[in-house]
């Protein structure tokens, strides 16, 4: 909503705090002013400077060189050929870059050498065209007191300062000039003064017109007038001036006054050419099934039996509340008018606007409630104006006004309004204050008030509405700061947020950095990683209106997003690429939805190019299968979740190179190396590792219980093993063997070395234990150990066709 | 004997203290100290002399003995240390080389801004909890005292995904489903993070995907004054000590009275620049007193408890905190972004 800080002024009894000012006291009083700005000037950047040195050009005698100081601006030289310049003068100067009144931008220049760092302006480049001689040529001179530096715009009030205001939707009476004016008067305490709306009573329902309303559910008054002898001209200068500060386009004089009057009033008002309806009739109903309008945009809308028009006794002759019909136009031939002031619901328009995309001032306005009083002032207010510019002679005034609405009366506890703002405001101030926003207030007893609320305030409804509007007469920085009281308790968490920022720290001191991708992807992408397909990934939800094909499906899996990230990544040249999310997936339970989908936390990684990054002290750390594996074992090992390591055969991966975690029977995750074709998909290169673990089924198996174990008091033995074994015999196979043999002094086992080749036989490895044997309550012997050393040998070789390496 | 003895002391000293290596003084020990050392080869002619000066010549080679094994361990000690000082001297380091690189992993910005305001509201004794980012239409709207055609769902064009389910616009939902599950019981303090979305298409200050974090407090006698101090301690701990908040009426369907929550500018301190638009004074939040009809809708007696609510956007705040000027930054995950955190 733009509001001409002029114009404002025309209704209220006292002068206007300055603009800033102003612009402050409505954003405290809930009436967020966005900017203030002139409109009307193009004058940019030109300021006031003071002549300070005045010397003649030495190459050009008709060139002066002025040294002027422009404040906290800073001192600059100009060249100018001006006459009526001498030092102690204040005069606009403009910056390069700054516009003058033709739209000129200023350049800085040299004049016969000498450096020029702006120009002196004259009143006629400061669109000033009606001045009087002596000033007409030379440099414009500004009042003694003008501050330096400050904006020449400003000093001589050019153009009109417009205050933007962001109003919010429960305050329908404030998209008006009057509207504002009545909240600047409760703020400030003074009068609000509204403008001539007097019709002489003889006009008054004389000749009835001929108005219905079928549909009254649809639209609660109507007011019909007519003027006649209309001479369409174009409007006096103040009102384009207005129109276009507020950010309307004039038009004619007629369609000025309505949107004038709307302006001020809020009231959208339509004027028809009443000649143009048939049998100079008006009905309001809904639209009949198929019935079209061409509206004033030119565009031929097929309305709907929801949609509420105008009609004449034929056809619809106007969509209610959001746009006239082309056909009953005013136009230049126009004779005779009919003027519209009218109450739609807001509900029935707001739906028609959305469903047929118009949005205009009118329907902007209907849509968050019109007051139905408000009406026949306004209509009275723009014949007044009519009647001033003398543009035609009022005919006839006709009201239908059904079901008149009533005041709502609110009952205000003034003990509640203290306890829920939690600051003493007394009962003599609640009631004034109510009464500042034009609110009747009667005492019913002490602490109890009857507030009856004028139809213009449609959004009070309730007693916690008056708590506010006190509170933001009070001042919201007036209530005090109070602490909570009550029991002191410890903020508690979920288990699983607790888990999720375990995580997260622990893939952190992997060097793993975390991403955050949207929710919703690319059907394609799941395409891309060519998922089996039983696998659940293949129906996500779809969005019902989505922004972009890119984001039209809630994702199953996190991987393809994050596949996304280091494709994009490495093509903006990142060499490691080590990343991790933590967020949901969205499966479905059926399509299309019934209930809420499962939101299951996953957690995915993707490692691509090195493991970290490379210095002139070390080679890069390089990533491969079993530093993800790693990565999937530290996690699990934190949260205590004991399972196994499972072959598995998914397609999106490398077919030698992955594996599942399996806890309970179930596979909770999956990880190995991303199949070529997959990561060609995705346009990454180089060997790429994915990881994707379902949070929400290893949440019943975590034990973070903690339990210190006793250091060894004995000395342990250690022994070093390499086994040879045939290829195809698995690590883990190996590992069980050994410790079922090992005996009951086994303490720890670690693979150290993996090795094929020479002197190993093709088709075997050797793969290198260190043992640890130790007893609590001894110090071990060497014979106590060799019996179990050699039933380890005895059985690696019966089992796996073992023999050891020497 | 005597003379021998001490010629033998001068040779001694003479040699130990010009040795310089380990090797020398260990011959030099031989040399004198040996079993076939001079030292012994001077007192195996004992027998010579008169059994009243054995004792005296006796006590002065053990005291040459004494003598020469402190000087010797002394030049030994001298000798090791200046080799290993000359040792260490070669080992003289560039040290404006840089140092070797030290992979860390990297917070994404929205989750540290996000852990620090869970943090925050959890040490003044709130309860964290989630809520369904899928909802239904009824919790995200309409127990929300936001009917159907409501004006204020304008501000909020929603991703459906059928009629009656659609992407949360907010977390306010979370103000219904709890209070619906808690009713009657007070005190309710808790707060819910997580992602919301709206039809908003990507800019420099939109994101249709975006974080919020929804705080509710329900109990006898909770005033807009308890609002206040709630978020002065918040935006201090936040922010800084030297933060002010000012708090503007304003609306939401769910809250009345209702306000946005502006601290004093982060850059200027609120003399106007740049950032704060001249005004000194950012957004931040918004909040405001719980609306009786959300209290009623969920069950519990507006007469008799009242409560407040705040809503605060965690990539508005980190945009602010950190100095970001742009939003989509915060889901492109270019690793030069996400490695200054
Ligand atoms: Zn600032």
């Amino acid at each position: 909503m733009r509001v001409p800080y002029n114009w404002l002024q025309d209704y209220l009894s006292e002068t206007l705090p300055p603009p800033a000012e102003l612009a402050d006291m409505l954003t405290l009083a809930g009436l967020e002013v966005e900017s203030i700005e002139r409109a009307g000037t193009k004058i940019e950047q030109v300021v006031a400077a003071q002549v300070k040195e005045i010397k003649l050009h030495p190459e050009a005698n008709h060139l002066l060189v002025v040294q002027v100081d422009a404040g906290p601006l800073g001192c600059k030289q100009v060249i100018t050929s001006a006459q009526n310049l001498r030092p102690g003068l204040k005069v606009p100067l403009a910056f390069p870059g700054a516009s003058l009144a033709s739209g000129e931008i200023i350049e800085a220049t040299r004049f016969r050498g000498l450096q020029s760092d702006g120009m002196l302006c004259s009143a006629s480049e400061l669109g000033f065209t009606e001045t009087d001689d002596k000033q007409s040529h030379g440099i414009l001179v500004l009042p003694d007191t003008t501050t330096l530096g400050a904006n020449v715009a400003d000093v001589l009030d050019l153009g009109d300062i417009v205050l933007d205001l962001d109003i919010t939707p429960n305050r329908a009476d404030c998209l008006s000039l009057i509207g504002v004016a009545r909240e600047v008067a409760a703020a400030m305490g003074i009068k609000l003064v509204l403008p001539p709306a007097r019709v002489p009573n003889d006009y008054c329902i004389k000749t009835p017109l001929d108005i219905s309303i079928a549909d009254p559910d649809l639209c609660w008054r109507y007011i019909g007038a007519v003027i006649s002898n209309i001479s369409i001209t174009s409007s006096p200068t103040w009102l384009k001036r207005r129109l276009s500060a507020a950010g309307m386009r004039p038009i004619n004089s007629i369609v000025d006054i309505t949107n004038y009057v709307m302006l001020e009033t809020g009231q959208p008002l339509h004027a028809f050419d009443y000649n143009k309806l048939a049998q100079r009739k008006i009905i309001v109903r809904r639209a009949r099934p198929q019935e079209v309008l061409v509206t004033l945009d030119g565009i031929k809308r097929e309305l709907t039996e929801e949609m509420l028009v105008i009609a004449d006794s034929e056809t619809a002759q106007a969509l209610a509340g959001i746009m006239g019909g082309l056909a009953s136009e005013i136009t230049t031939t126009t004779n005779t008018v009919f003027l519209e002031s009218a109450c739609f619901a807001s509900t029935n328009i707001r739906r028609t606007a959305r469903s047929l995309g118009m949005h205009t001032e009118a329907s902007f306005r209907y849509e968050r409630i019109v007051d139905p009083e408000g009406a026949l002032f306004a209509t009275q207010r723009a014949l007044t104006l009519l009647q001033e510019l003398g543009v035609g002679e009022i005919k006839a005034i006709c009201d239908v006004y059904p079901q008149p609405i009533l005041p709502q009366e609110i009952t205000l506890n003034t003990c509640r309004v203290r306890k829920l703002i939690g600051a003493p405001v007394e009962n003599e101030f609640i009631k004034k204050a109510l009464e500042r926003l034009q609110l009747s207030v009667v005492p019913a007893n002490t602490d109890t008030l009857k507030v009856t609320i004028p139809t213009f305030r449609s959004d009070l409804k309730q007693e916690a509405d008056l708590v506010e509007e006190v509170a933001r007469l009070y001042g919201f920085d007036r209530i005090p700061a109070a602490p909570l009281m009550g029991k002191i308790q410890v903020g508690k968490k979920p288990l699983e947020l607790k888990v999720e920022q375990m995580i997260k720290s622990r893939l952190q001191s992997c060097g793993l950095d975390e991403v955050q991708t949207y929710s919703f992807v690319n059907p394609q992408s799941i395409a891309k990683m060519n998922l089996a397909p039983s696998h659940n990934n293949e129906c996500p939800i779809p969005l019902l209106f989505p922004l972009s094909e890119e984001q039209s499906v809630l994702r199953t899996t996190l991987t393809p997003s994050l596949l996304e990230v280091a494709a994009i990544n490495q093509r903006r040249k990142a060499r490691s690429i080590n990343i991790f999310e933590i967020n949901r997936v969205y499966l479905p339970k059926k399509l299309p939805l019934t209930e809420l989908p499962n939101m299951p936390r996953h957690l995915a990684v993707v490692l691509a190019g090195n493991a970290g990054e490379k210095s002139w002290h070390n080679l890069p750390p390089q990533n491969d299968f079993y530093r993800l594996k790693g990565i999937m074992e530290t996690v699990v090992d934190q949260l205590g979740v004991s399972g196994k390591f499972v072959p598995i055969t998914l397609t999106y991966y490398h077919p030698g190179r992955q594996a599942g975690f399996e806890v309970a029977d179930h596979i909770v995750a999956t990880f190995g190396e991303l199949h070529p074709n997959v990561a060609e998909a995705f346009g990454l290169t180089d060997r790429v590792y994915t990881l994707e673990l379902d949070l929400s089924q290893i949440l019943p198996h975590i034990n973070l219980t903690q339990r210190y174990q006793s250091l060894p008091r004995f000395p342990g033995i250690e022994r070093d093993l390499a086994l040879i074994v045939p290829e195809s015999v698995a690590s883990a196979a190996v590992m069980e063997v050994i410790i079922n043999a090992a005996g009951p002094y086994l303490a720890d086992i670690m693979l150290f070395d993996v090795y094929q080749g020479a002197p190993v036989p093709t088709g075997y490895k050797s793969l290198a234990y260190s043992l640890v044997f130790r007893a609590s309550d001894h110090t071990l012997a060497e014979e106590e150990v060799s019996p179990y050393m050699t039933a380890i040998l005895q059985q690696a070789e019966e089992k796996l066709g073992a023999s050891i390496r020497h | 004997m005597e003379d021998k003895l001490k010629s033998l002391l001068d040779t001694a000293l003479q040699v130990i203290s010009s040795s310089c290596s380990q090797e020398e003084l260990d011959k030099i020990r031989v040399r004198f100290l040996g079993r076939k050392g001079e030292l012994t080869q001077i007192l195996r002619t004992m027998k010579d002399i008169s059994p009243e000066e054995r004792p005296r010549i006796g006590q002065m080679a053990n005291e040459i003995r004494d003598r020469l094994e402190t000087e010797l361990t002394s030049q030994m000690n001298k000798i090791r240390h200046s080799l290993r000082e000359k040792q260490l001297e070669k080992e003289r380091l560039d040290v404006t080389l840089p140092g070797s690189t030290i992979t860390i992993g990297h917070r994404h910005p929205l989750t540290l801004v996000l852990n620090q305001i869970i943090s925050i509201f959890q040490r003044m004794g709130f309860d964290v909890v989630e809520c369904p980012e899928v909802e239904y239409d009824y919790y995200n709207f309409e127990a929300l005292n936001i009917p159907k055609h409501h004006p204020a769902r304008d501000m909020q064009d929603s991703f459906y995904l059928t009629e009656e389910i659609l992407l949360r616009t907010h977390t306010s939902p979370f103000q219904a489903r709890t209070l619906e599950q808690l009713a009657p019981e007070v005190p309710v303090r808790v707060i819910c993070p997580g992602r919301c979305y709206r039809r908003d298409p990507a800019d420099a200050t939109h994101s249709p995907m975006f974080y919020q974090t929804e705080v509710l407090v329900v109990d006898e006698n909770i005033s807009f004054a308890n609002l206040k101090y709630t978020l002065l301690q918040f935006v201090r701990e936040m922010f800084d000590e030297k933060r002010q908040i000012r708090l503007r009426p304003s609306f939401f369907p769910f809250t009345e009275p209702s306000a946005e929550v502006d601290i004093s500018c982060l850059v200027c301190g609120g003399h106007g620049c740049n950032l704060c638009k001249g005004t000194g004074w950012l957004e931040v939040l918004g909040c405001g007193m719980v609306h009786p009809r959300v209290l009623e809708i969920a069950g519990y007696n507006p007469k008799k408890v009242s409560g407040f609510a705040v809503g605060m956007g965690p990539d508005r705040i980190a945009m602010l905190k950190y100095g970001i000027d742009d939003i989509r930054l915060f889901y492109e995950n270019d690793l030069r972004f996400l490695h200054q955190f």
